[in-house]
């Protein structure tokens, strides 16, 4: 195959005239394709294109005098306005609406990795946006609702994932990770399975 | 009838375009490849539809594994990795040649306690994945080494850059999947110490659904 190809002395027939012979330039260039591929084949498989999406999370500042410094002004939360979500174990999770606890009595619980499921509570918070603008209160807002979200520590990684994404999807600006507290584990433990 | 002679035709094909192509490809991919850092552990993220991209340069990174071990890195700025690892060794006491500190500039990420680092950076780079340099950067209270390297990375990055700088560092967390909540509850809590309130869960790109 790799030869020179010197088949210049082949000719038209007879009566050849002596003297230098014409030697043809073309050269084989299979090996060399070859080797070229190779190359390509290698970078094309240690190369990463694709770089990782991330997520923004902003925490509130924890320590007090730096937040008086900074002049974080803290608006109180309207009850109409909030949305609390705990996320269990199991893949599971619980959401209701408002602040007040008291009168919750037994939620049902969602498997947010189902995807009818996922689609539930992502509707039931557009739904309640769609309400926040359309009711009679002209206070209350869309953008206004708040998301509270409580991960149990027996949750995943992926679940908080899940449900941050879902604030992402709904368009929820406002969110927050907060720790759970006694009340929210008895919630969650008398859901309706 | 005089028998048709079908004249043989060589096989031979003109390979210069084919080599023209397959030259245009390679430069290509020599001129856009970014390879892949060298990670301790390679992790599962989970889906999101975030269409954030991760930042290439000016980024920390605390990989989580789903045994919810903790690993720390540094990428693409071996200058910088160098001057926290003097810094790390100044302020733990931690006995380093500069040979070792000058190691420190090829490794990516590692999960490996202060106790042991000094025989993780004499490893051969081979050796370097193995369990006993695999522990995970302790995270807990009694002994949070993580908030450490935070601290110095932060500082250092700062001091390169100088004070006045515009840019920001960025902190992602790069959790797998299965990673328990208090783990990331925790690594979100030491970041809060330092005074890092803003940070990045990397995620996988997933489809709107």
């Amino acid at each position: 195959m790799a030869e020179l190809d010197t088949s210049a002395k082949g000719g038209h027939g007879k009566g050849k005239k002596k003297g230098p012979t014409k030697q043809s330039t073309r050269i084989d260039l299979t090996p060399m394709v070859d080797l070229a591929f190779l190359l390509v084949t290698f970078f094309m498989l240690t190369t990463t294109f694709s770089k990782p999406q991330v997520m923004d999370i902003v925490m509130p500042v924890k320590d007090k005098e730096q937040q008086e410094e900074q002049q974080i002004n803290q608006t109180e939360l309207r009850q109409s306005e909030a949305m609390t979500i705990l996320i269990g174990g199991g893949d599971t999770l619980v959401y209701y609406f408002g602040l007040d606890t008291a009168k919750l009595t037994t939620l049902p619980e969602f498997k947010p990795l189902n995807k009818g499921a996922y689609e539930s509570v992502r509707k039931a918070i557009t739904d309640k946006q769609l309400f926040l603008d359309n009711d009679d209160d002209s206070k209350t807002k869309k953008e206004n609702l708040f998301v509270v979200i409580k991960p149990l520590d027996k949750s995943s990684y992926q679940n908080l994932v899940d449900v941050l994404d879902m604030m992402n999807y709904t368009e929820v600006k406002k969110y927050a990770i907060v720790d759970v507290a006694e009340s929210d584990l008895s919630i969650y433990n008398n859901r309706k399975k | 009838m005089p028998k048709v002679k079908i004249p043989r035709k060589s096989t031979l094909v003109d390979m210069t375009a084919m080599c023209d192509v397959s030259f245009l490809l390679l430069t290509f991919f020599i001129l856009t490849t970014q390879f892949k850092p060298d990670e301790a552990v390679t992790v599962q993220t989970p889906g999101s539809i975030s269409k954030t991209k991760l930042p290439d340069v000016d980024v920390f990174t605390i990989t989580v594994d789903s045994a919810g071990r903790a690993y720390f890195g540094i990428y693409n700025h071996e200058g910088l990795k160098k001057t926290v690892m003097s810094a790390m060794n100044d302020a733990y006491e931690m006995g380093l040649t500069p040979e070792e500190i000058n190691a420190f500039g090829k490794i990516g990420s590692f999960g490996t306690s202060l106790s042991n680092f000094k025989n993780l950076l004499n490893a051969e780079p081979t050796d370097r994945k193995n369990k006993e340099f695999m522990g995970g950067v302790p995270i807990d209270t009694a002994n949070n080494e993580l908030g450490k390297w935070v601290t110095s990375s932060l500082d250092a990055w700062y001091i390169m850059q100088g004070v006045d700088t515009k840019k920001q560092p960025s902190v992602a967390i790069k959790g797998h999947k299965n990673a328990g909540y208090p783990v990331i509850k925790r690594i979100i809590a030491v970041l809060q110490e330092e005074n890092v309130n803003k940070f990045k869960f990397v995620t996988e790109l997933k489809a709107k659904n």
